[in-house]
């Protein structure tokens, strides 16, 4: 095989079968993949700590172990890389904060040994907004670099568009994952709350944080979401061929898209009901509004009270953003954050039944393609269903004119991912998004 | 709670003070307007009755 033979381009599940038989080794797989970081890194800039040794070396056991027919689990010598949030041990975990976080951790978050267990290569870490809030990482967009990959999980979006790597991890507190999946045309799942163990990864806001896959089809975020929660995914009866019940998100969010999302969302919403999904319009009843501000208080209190300690001691390392919001949060009277919580308890219980009803709910998954990098773009979409816990995963389904990518959400109940993946793969073969960025 | 948008920016606007200065928390002035606005639709919002906090017993601080 030539070094442009299109290796670096398989997804996890591809690559998977092709170890599996034999057509493929570890090795070559990620010798292909550290190929493609080496013409594409200087531009988009997703990695912070690239581990080519520890990965090669992993890899090379992994490919005796296969020539002997052993196969430690469904991701065998697939590379993974993990927003920079997330501790490898003996690597450092910077959180995109480079005043202070720069120590080594001496053991694996426990997703990260998940990971290991099922025979990923873990390739090293990638850029974050600074400890995972609202300040860009210095990451630039692989379909337009001078467009934000959106944040915070800002290189691990990029990373899997610029086909680096076939699957990344990162974190949704707000909309850390859904929205640069979006803004890089790349899936983005973010499971139910508590699903996937936050064990050794830096909180945002611990009852906000999730973790998050960014892969480049949905059976590979269906494969991830199995090994990280040793779960075996169910064949749901409507898997991929029964046509799915979708529930069309209005009011509050038909209003807050950009004029370009919202033509794309009629355009989507009129070819999945020609291929004969039932679509019903689901308006949101208004405690939504106060969900979004709630899930902004809940956020800030626990920023402010996660970093009381080093903000006290390191103010002026923070960068602005961060900042603003530990010292607004700090502010914070605690029986307003209470409330907040029993507000998205009380949203929670409305909407769950409505999720319930459906096997998805559609809505952008942003307001519109990636817009400049001054900004990591507005988590507003995604700030429900990450303030109620239910999983939600972002599909590339088109360009815009200016050929950046635009993607739609899916939203199940809690704890129904096995329903939720079947319809988003069903979406998924629809729509057919094939389209890469430049240079891979 | 009945605390209006005006009332509550007061209260954030004076704790700020007494925490971090009156520089500092004239820089904050936009983030504290933010959150002057979230905290008012959170106060307003009506509940049902017995609604307990959710979120806070079933998590991992500092996982």
């Amino acid at each position: 095989m030539t070094t442009d033979d299109g290796i670096h381009r398989l997804s996890a599940v591809e690559a998977g079968s092709r170890i599996r038989t034999g057509a493929l080794s570890p090795v070559t797989l990620l010798e292909a993949c550290l190929r493609q970081i080496d013409r594409r890194e200087p531009d988009v800039g997703a990695w912070v700590t690239l581990d080519r040794t520890g990965a090669l070396e992993t890899a090379r056991r992994l490919d005796d172990e296969a020539r002997h027919g052993k196969f430690r689990g469904a991701l065998h010598g697939i590379p993974v890389g993990l927003k920079d949030i997330i501790h490898i041990a003996g690597l450092r975990t910077t959180a995109g904060a480079r005043g202070f976080a720069d120590t080594a951790p001496n053991r694996d978050a426990t997703a990260v040994e998940r990971l290991r267990a099922a025979g990923a290569v873990i390739l090293g870490k990638l850029q974050t907004s600074e400890f995972a809030t609202a300040d860009p990482a210095s990451t630039r967009n692989p379909w337009r670099l001078d467009r934000t990959p959106g944040g915070s999980s800002a290189g691990s979006a990029a990373a899997v568009a610029a086909r680096m790597i076939p699957a990344a991890l990162g974190s949704q507190t707000v909309g850390s994952t859904l929205r640069p999946a979006a803004f890089c045309g790349v899936v983005g799942f973010k499971p139910s709350y508590g699903s996937i163990s936050r064990q050794g990864i830096i909180p945002v806001a611990w009852s906000l944080d999730h973790v998050g896959l960014f892969t480049r089809t949905v059976a590979d975020a269906g494969m991830f979401f199995s090994v990280l929660t040793a779960s075996t995914l169910k064949q749901h009866p409507g898997d991929s061929t029964q046509a799915p019940r979708i529930g069309l998100v209005g009011a509050p969010f038909a209003d807050r898209a950009d004029p370009v999302m919202r033509d794309h969302l009629a355009i989507i919403h009129t070819r999945l009901a020609g291929h004969g999904a039932r679509i019903e319009r689901l308006d949101l009843p208004e405690i939504v509004r106060a969900l979004l501000a709630a899930v902004t208080v809940v956020m800030w209190a626990e920023v402010a009270a996660v970093h009381s300690e080093l903000h006290a001691a390191h103010a002026d390392q923070y960068r602005p953003k961060i900042r603003a919001a530990i010292e607004a949060g700090a502010c914070i009277p605690a029986p307003f954050y209470l409330r907040a919580q029993q507000i998205r308890r009380a949203a929670r219980q409305v909407l769950v039944p409505l999720l319930q009803r459906f096997d998805a709910c559609l809505m952008p998954a942003a307001a519109g393609p990636a817009p400049d990098p001054a900004t990591t773009g507005d988590p507003s979409f995604n700030a429900p269903w990450s303030g109620i816990g239910a999983p939600q995963i972002a599909v590339p389904t088109g360009l815009a004119a200016d050929g950046l990518p635009l993607g739609l959400q899916l939203i199940g109940a809690p704890g129904a991912e096995t329903r939720l993946l079947a319809a988003a793969r069903w979406v998924e073969a629809r729509i057919g998004f094939h389209e890469t960025p430049p240079g891979v | 709670m009945s605390m209006t948008r005006e009332t509550i920016l007061a209260v954030l606007e004076a704790t700020a003070r007494l925490r971090f200065g009156s520089v500092r928390t004239g820089e904050l002035a936009p983030a504290l307007d933010v959150l002057a606005a979230d905290l008012a639709q959170v106060a307003t919002t009506p509940l049902p009755p017995a609604t307990e906090p959710d979120f806070s017993d079933d998590t991992e601080p500092g996982a």
